[in-house]
């Protein structure tokens, strides 16, 4: 079952659920809260565009992707005033600005999904990993792509994503102790 | 359902409409919504909340700006 937003109210209320800081008013739909975007990203340390540096990643159990992440990537923070200029095709890391608590005993799980006035620009927030397991702890990680044919000026602050919630059957066997738990920008 | 005034526009597809609504501070928030949730002067809308001279109000579809839920002075609002 899906939460609706007066659901969603009375879980934040209870501390069920708990979003930080606390969602506007304004960020409610029926049946989703949207979530904003922080100001830090983690953009690629290379030109996108150019195809020829031949890397190639092997995933599977010696692959460490901490070591990846910091070796391509780097840390940035944007300003409101400039922003960050999506190319096309351009893929960054993003985070949620707000910090989401899910615990075991609250029997929710949750979906992050994009936004139809984002999605119709060709932005999409995720690549096919949209499920925010109970138990979890932290900022939402973001895989913000753009696949439109025009540049998106990415601010801090702009609703990024929207979150639908949702009951489990029953009570999960143990917490969710992922890699990812408490995951940092 | 609420009525709140807008401008309302034809969009390219028949059987849908672009709305323009005065939002409280001012500015126009533009959503595009099927015929049936437009009249010739508003589009239907979900009152969520009041808050002086304001009424939060939910469109059927979220707008051109990221936002589902958008804050309109109750003179937006027309009478039943």
């Amino acid at each position: 079952m899906i939460l609706t937003d007066r659901e969603i109210q009375i879980f934040l209320a209870t501390r069920q659920i708990k979003i930080t800081p606390k969602p506007d008013p304004v960020l409610y739909s029926s049946t989703s809260v949207d979530l904003t975007l922080a100001k830090q990203l983690r953009v690629w340390s290379f030109d996108q565009i150019d195809k020829t540096r031949g890397e190639i990643i092997t995933p599977g159990p010696k692959f460490k992707y901490l070591e990846f992440r910091d070796k391509y990537t780097k840390s940035i923070n944007i300003s409101s005033a400039k922003g960050y200029v999506l190319a096309p095709e351009a893929f960054v890391l993003a985070w949620t600005r707000e910090t989401i608590e899910l615990p075991n005993h609250s029997r929710i799980a949750a979906r992050v999904e994009g936004k139809s006035s984002l999605a119709r620009l060709g932005l999409a927030v995720h690549v096919t990993a949209p499920t925010i397991h109970a138990g979890f702890e932290g900022p939402l990680q973001l895989e913000l792509c753009n696949h439109g044919p025009v540049s998106i000026r990415l601010t801090p602050g702009m609703p990024i994503c929207q979150l639908i919630f949702e009951m489990t059957l029953g009570t999960p066997a143990k917490g969710y102790s992922g890699i990812f738990l408490r995951q940092k920008k | 359902m609420s009525r709140v005034k807008a401008r309302i526009v034809r969009s390219v597809i028949g059987s849908e409409r672009i709305a323009y609504i005065t939002t409280a501070a001012g500015d126009s928030a533009e959503v595009l919504l099927s015929a049936a949730q437009t009249g010739f002067n508003h589009v239907l809308a979900a009152e969520v909340a009041r808050d002086n001279n304001n009424v939060l109000v939910e469109f059927p579809q979220e707008t051109s700006s990221g936002y589902w839920r958008v804050w309109v002075n109750k003179n937006q609002i027309l009478p039943e």
